[in-house]
């Protein structure tokens, strides 16, 4: 059975040099032996009407007069066969690849309900620019998903999306038949986001096409005029809250307060950010408020400014859910503040603190995200509920097809990453890894470190290790700080990851390498045996737990691993030998990660728990 | 591999590329000796295992360890063609 055709409609008004450019990029990477090419020309007075009368390849429309943006498309789609599909394509775009068309068409017949596809639109200098839109009702404004991130290939599946932007807009026949075009109560902005809610609720869905990424120049015709941007976008802007304020708003089913910590560098600000991203997808109306700060364990006040919009909209949100979750240490649960008081947290040793079980005990209930934490604190005496709510990882910055930058030389790279200290025991790694191999070898260890610990003197730390010259070759990555978007850039620059420390609370690092197709090593002790097995990993054998001797004084009192550095040995000799056994080993680990330990099956396991507890 | 050389002229060729090989690996030594700290200046002599457990390992992997409590803002891409360079002057790469 043939494609069902499309009709691609390009709509332009002056600035042939801008049409021109996109005309040119669409012939030469389209197959248009079921597409056709509408060009409408709002109304140009410059050469556009003659240069495009001269394109035989290219159907024309001719508006008198600019139309502007909503009208003047659906002119274009009222001029389509109406067996055709449609797609809206802005004259600032470039395209970029062969098999474009064609994959939005198979995308957007992937199943029956969706009816509206977009993808991904990359800016010229490099930077994603759009993997979707959303719009919140706090604030009407809408914002793109991915922008100004560095482009490293994520959002790389399709999913679904609130809305895209119309610079490339793929839709299905059906829905346009259901829907109709544009709304006219729009000039521009807004109609776009528009158009993808009446067609969620004429019942399509709206999805962005991860495969395709197109150029988009951002030439907008009221961008490029501030005063003429201002009056548009405001008009359009309350004309969408007239429309759509009411069923944005009753979109979330539930609401939870989050204490927690989010504008820094720490393991729980990390996945807070995380875990309110995917309570919000899943319609969950989160408020959140700092619970460190003076008085606490951690006394630094935190800036406000969380660079995200929506972390930003969300920690503007007032508290006042029934439920209120401290997702921290658990010396400060007492600081909860809710009806229904939750504390969530973990540890990295076989028990917990007597002050934590203490403050737990006050709680109505307690999560931890794994049963090793679990076992761990009803063994230390915790009296009330505990549930096993998993952390998660974002499989749109973390999966084998973000781009690496892979060591020209080819050497075989081992990567593990950890900020130095007892617990993830750093000479282990260093001295087994110095110890296995010859520094002939095409094998590296890069180590990436942090340090933030004033006492320490890391240079000295190593050098006091001893290790041989004509070892394995060590690099270090040393106190460097990156977007946490480019991190997956990271990971797959890797051949195999390595986690041989004593104890985890969850281990994020480890997950996300995972979740990238590396292959792992990873100590078969802790919490991270929840989601570490050998059949995505390489366990690493202990000899048995000792006292956790740390700094920290969490740990006081109970025990953590100790792995086997033979065994270690043994693996790094292994995987370097039997890499495309490891590589495959790495491969069903991003399967497995993907299928089920992302975010949203984080925040389904918070949903059925608010579910059960009635708030 | 440069072929056999089967004439006297051939040799004698072979023995001027040598001697220019020789001549540029003097000049290299020269100037590091111009660089080492002076306690180093014996390493030069020695045999390959006095030097081998002599220099440890912060000469070789450690040249670039900007050891500190400095947090630095950085891409990833800039960082890992940073590094595959270190690696490749380090030699072995």
């Amino acid at each position: 059975m043939s494609p069902r055709r499309v009709s691609i409609i390009v709509l332009c008004w002056n600035r042939w040099q801008l049409t021109a450019r996109c005309l040119e990029t669409l012939r030469q990477h389209t197959d248009l032996t079921d597409a056709e090419v509408l060009v409408v020309d709002n109304g140009s007075t410059d050469e556009s009407p003659q240069r495009l009368a001269a394109l035989d390849w290219v159907r024309t429309v001719r508006n008198e007069t600019n139309l502007g943006f909503v009208r003047g498309n659906n002119v274009g789609i009222e001029a389509t066969d109406s067996s055709h599909d449609v797609l809206l394509l802005n004259n600032d775009v470039e395209i970029l690849s062969d098999g474009w068309l064609d994959e939005l068409r198979r995308a957007a017949h992937e199943a029956p309900d969706i009816g509206v596809v977009g993808c991904r639109l990359q800016l010229p200098d490099g930077r994603l620019l759009h993997a979707g839109t959303f719009i919140l009702p706090d604030t009407m404004w809408g914002q793109q998903i991915g922008a100004l991130e560095a482009d490293v290939g994520q959002y790389a599946a399709n999913r679904d999306v609130q809305g895209i932007v119309f610079a490339c807009a793929y839709l299905k026949r059906e829905m346009v038949t259901a829907v109709g075009g544009l709304s006219l109560d729009y000039e521009s902005y807004f109609e776009d986001t528009d158009y993808c809610l009446r067609a969620q609720r004429a019942g399509f869905r709206t999805i962005c096409c991860g495969k395709v990424t197109i150029l988009h120049h951002e030439h907008g015709s009221t961008s490029d005029d501030p005063k003429m941007f201002e009056r548009v976008f405001s008009r359009s802007r309350a004309t969408f809250r007239k429309s759509w304020q009411a069923e944005l708003d009753s979109r979330y089913s539930r609401s939870i307060d989050w204490q927690s910590i989010l504008n820094f560098s720490t393991g729980y600000a990390m996945s807070s950010r995380e875990i309110l991203r995917a309570l919000e997808a899943a319609g969950v109306k989160a408020s959140y408020s700092y619970v460190y700060g003076k008085g606490t364990p951690f006394p630094l006040e935190e800036p406000e400014n969380s660079g995200d919009y929506l972390l930003n909209v969300i920690s503007g949100r007032k508290a006042t859910a029934a439920a209120s979750v401290v997702y921290g240490q658990g010396d400060v649960f007492i600081k909860n503040r809710g009806s229904r008081r939750i504390g969530y947290t973990m540890l990295e040793v076989d028990g917990f603190p007597a002050e934590w079980v203490r403050q737990a005990n006050q709680m109505d209930e307690i999560w931890v995200p794994t049963a090793f934490n679990r076992d761990g604190f009803l063994e230390s005496g915790l009296k009330r509920p505990i549930h096993v709510i998993p952390l998660g990882v974002d499989i749109d910055h973390f999966h084998p097809g973000i781009k690496s930058h892979p060591n020209p030389h080819g050497d075989y790279v081992f990567l593990t990453n950890f900020e130095w200290g007892e617990r993830k025991q750093p000479e282990l790694i260093l001295k087994t890894f110095n110890q296995t191999f010859r520094r002939d070898e095409p094998v590296v260890l890069v180590c990436k470190v942090i340090n933030r610990n004033g006492s320490l003197q890391i240079k000295k730390l190593i050098q006091a290790l001893h290790l041989r010259a004509s070892g394995g070759r060590i690099a270090f990555i040393f106190n460097r700080e990156f977007p946490y978007a480019q991190l997956g850039s990271l990971y797959r620059s890797a051949d195999c990851y390595v986690s041989a420390g004593r104890g985890e609370g969850w281990d994020m690092p480890l997950m996300e390498a995972m979740a990238c197709g590396l292959p792992s090593i990873a100590t078969n002790w802790g919490a991270h045996t929840e989601f570490v097995h050998a059949g995505t990993s390489y366990p690493l054998e202990t000899r048995g737990t000792i006292p956790a001797k740390a700094l920290c004084p969490y740990y006081d009192g109970f025990s953590w691993a100790d792995p086997d550095p033979e065994h270690l040995r043994f693996l790094l000799r292994y995987i370097y030998e039997n890499r495309e056994e490891a590589s495959a080993l790495g491969l069903r680990a991003a399967a497995e990660m993907a299928a089920e330990w992302t975010w949203d099956h984080a925040a389904r396991r918070i949903v059925a728990r608010l579910d059960a507890i009635g708030a | 591999m440069a072929a056999v050389p089967e004439t006297r002229r051939d040799w004698k060729a072979e023995a001027d590329e040598l001697r220019t090989v020789v001549f540029h690996l003097r000049r290299k030594l020269l100037a590091l000796a111009m660089v080492l700290p002076i306690e180093s200046l014996p390493l030069l002599e020695a045999d390959p295992e006095t030097i081998e457990s002599a220099v440890d390992l912060g000469d070789l992997h450690l040249l670039d360890f900007d050891d500190g409590l400095r947090m630095v803002e950085s891409d990833v891409a800039t960082e890992l063609r940073l590094l595959w360079a270190r690696l490749a002057v380090r030699g072995g790469a």
